[in-house]
């Protein structure tokens, strides 16, 4: 192998690089390429993890008797607790609904959940993101919402034939509309890629403290459902400034919820790499 | 110093053999699910590999195969087509630049050596990435090069891992070249 040919070889296979580059950028035609080549995926990503899901399943085969019960037992335990909790949250909801209709308000946003689980985590750029093991395949659309028992962990950027990638809310570039859970304020986060979430345009005479639970005001994340808490405030010239912290807990997490507002749900057309963005 | 060479067909096939087994094994572990304590040390396997591969065997291992390794990280980690393959592209250029002169460099200079080739890349790959974001992370730093640092430090057990994979699989006499 020559010294120019050499060079030549690496040009060819930089030049090949930048041009996926370019079309998977600028080009529509390389979104249909990429859930084809990660359909032939399919059966490579299968023969890779089915050492690890052979363990897992064997291991979960091999669970004691006793464990199994006492499992049974919690879970029988904490579906009373949640059918009374339905229960009281089904009244509180009726007459919401009611008070809402006298003072003529709009309908409450409703949305579709779909469950899914966790698969590995991947870095972009300097950035965890979480892959799921649901895609366009299952109805998955980007931009929704994901969250977990704990609260809401992010939105997914991208979606394949069966995985999506879910975005954190820490991310940076990532704006969350919240109300504080105490007082209704409105408050928007953003994520500052450092593991927090900015707090942003509160202006100083508001009232948010330490320790303040917030709620997403709704959009394309279920409304009233945890997000964040105030860790640190402090004034500013004209908003305060301080950082709050997901409650999401996606490490402790087996399982994930997809959030599909209804409205957008209706909205969306077939591609959702096309729909990106278009929330309403 | 070791040249490697092809003058057995049958041996030629089983280090082909041996190489795609290898490759396959370090894209696998990018698709097993680490747990989140570890995913910040996780190392880079495929672009180990690759450099591994592009010093010892230079002719087999070479941009195109650098090319396939990255489109399929790209498409297994939903990144931008061709951002971890250009990566992997210039992985493979330092790693044949170095080929020539590796193996005569002690294991520390080795491990040092193959830490700057495995940053270089993943720098590329985080600079084409925040291209594509419109901006840096705010905590971008060393730690980001945690995957490089902890690859590098496997530089060394990979030969003993392949020997055992050669002599286990192929049924191979251990030469004690490490391909």
């Amino acid at each position: 192998m020559g010294g120019i040919s050499h060079y030549v070889r690496f040009f060819a296979a930089a030049l090949f690089s930048v041009g996926l580059l370019i079309g998977d950028l600028y080009f529509s035609a390389f979104t249909e390429l990429r859930s084809n080549m990660s359909l032939a995926l399919v059966p490579f990503r299968a023969a890779a993890t089915f050492p690890w899901n052979a363990y897992n399943t064997t291991a979960d085969y091999l669970q004691s008797r006793e464990k199994l019960l006492a499992e049974k037992g919690q879970l029988e335990q904490q579906i009373i607790e949640n059918t009374i909790n339905l229960k009281s949250f089904d009244f509180y909801l009726q007459q919401n609904e009611q008070l809402r209709e006298n003072l003529n308000l709009a309908k409450r946003q409703s949305g579709k959940w779909l469950v899914a689980e966790f698969g590995r985590h991947v870095s972009y750029a300097s950035t965890p993101r979480v892959s799921l093991n649901k895609g366009v395949e299952d109805g998955v659309l980007l931009g929704m919402a994901v969250v977990d028992k704990d609260g809401v962990i992010g939105q997914v950027v991208r979606a394949d034939i069966n995985t999506c990638i879910v975005s954190l809310l820490s991310e940076q570039g990532q704006w969350i509309s919240t109300r504080n859970r105490r007082n209704n304020l409105l408050v928007i986060l953003r994520g500052n890629g450092a593991g927090r979430l900015n707090i942003e345009y509160v202006t100083n005479d508001a009232d948010l403290k330490v320790g303040d639970e917030l709620l997403a005001s709704g959009g394309v994340y279920p409304p009233g459902y945890p997000v964040a808490v105030v860790e640190e405030i402090s004034t500013g010239s004209v908003y305060q400034q301080g950082l709050a912290r997901a409650v999401s807990n996606f490490s402790n997490s087996s399982l994930a919820l997809l959030y599909f507002a209804e409205q957008a749900t209706a909205e969306q057309t077939d591609s959702p790499i096309l729909n990106f963005g278009t929330e309403k | 110093m070791y040249y490697p060479n092809a003058d057995s067909q049958l041996k030629q096939q089983a280090s082909v053999a041996l190489i795609m087994l290898t490759l396959f094994l370090a894209v696998a572990a990018e698709f097993i699910p680490w747990p989140n304590a570890l995913l910040s040390v996780r190392p880079i396997f495929p672009m180990l590999a690759l450099v591994y591969w592009a010093v010892h065997q230079p002719k087999v291992v070479n941009y195109a195969a650098a090319v396939v390794i990255g489109v399929i990280m790209d498409i297994a980690n939903q990144a931008l087509i061709g951002s971890y393959a250009l990566s992997c592209v210039v992985v493979v250029l330092f790693a044949n630049v170095l080929s020539n002169r590796f193996l005569l460099l002690t294991g520390v200079a080795q491990v040092l050596h193959v830490l700057i080739v495995l940053a270089i890349g993943q720098l590329c790959l985080y600079l084409l990435e925040f291209l594509e974001e419109g901006s840096a992370p705010a905590d971008f730093g060393w730690r980001l090069f945690i995957p490089s640092f902890s690859a590098a430090a496997l530089w060394l057990l990979l030969p003993v891992f392949i020997r055992y994979l050669r002599v286990a699989l192929f049924k191979r006499q251990d030469s004690g070249v490490d391909y």
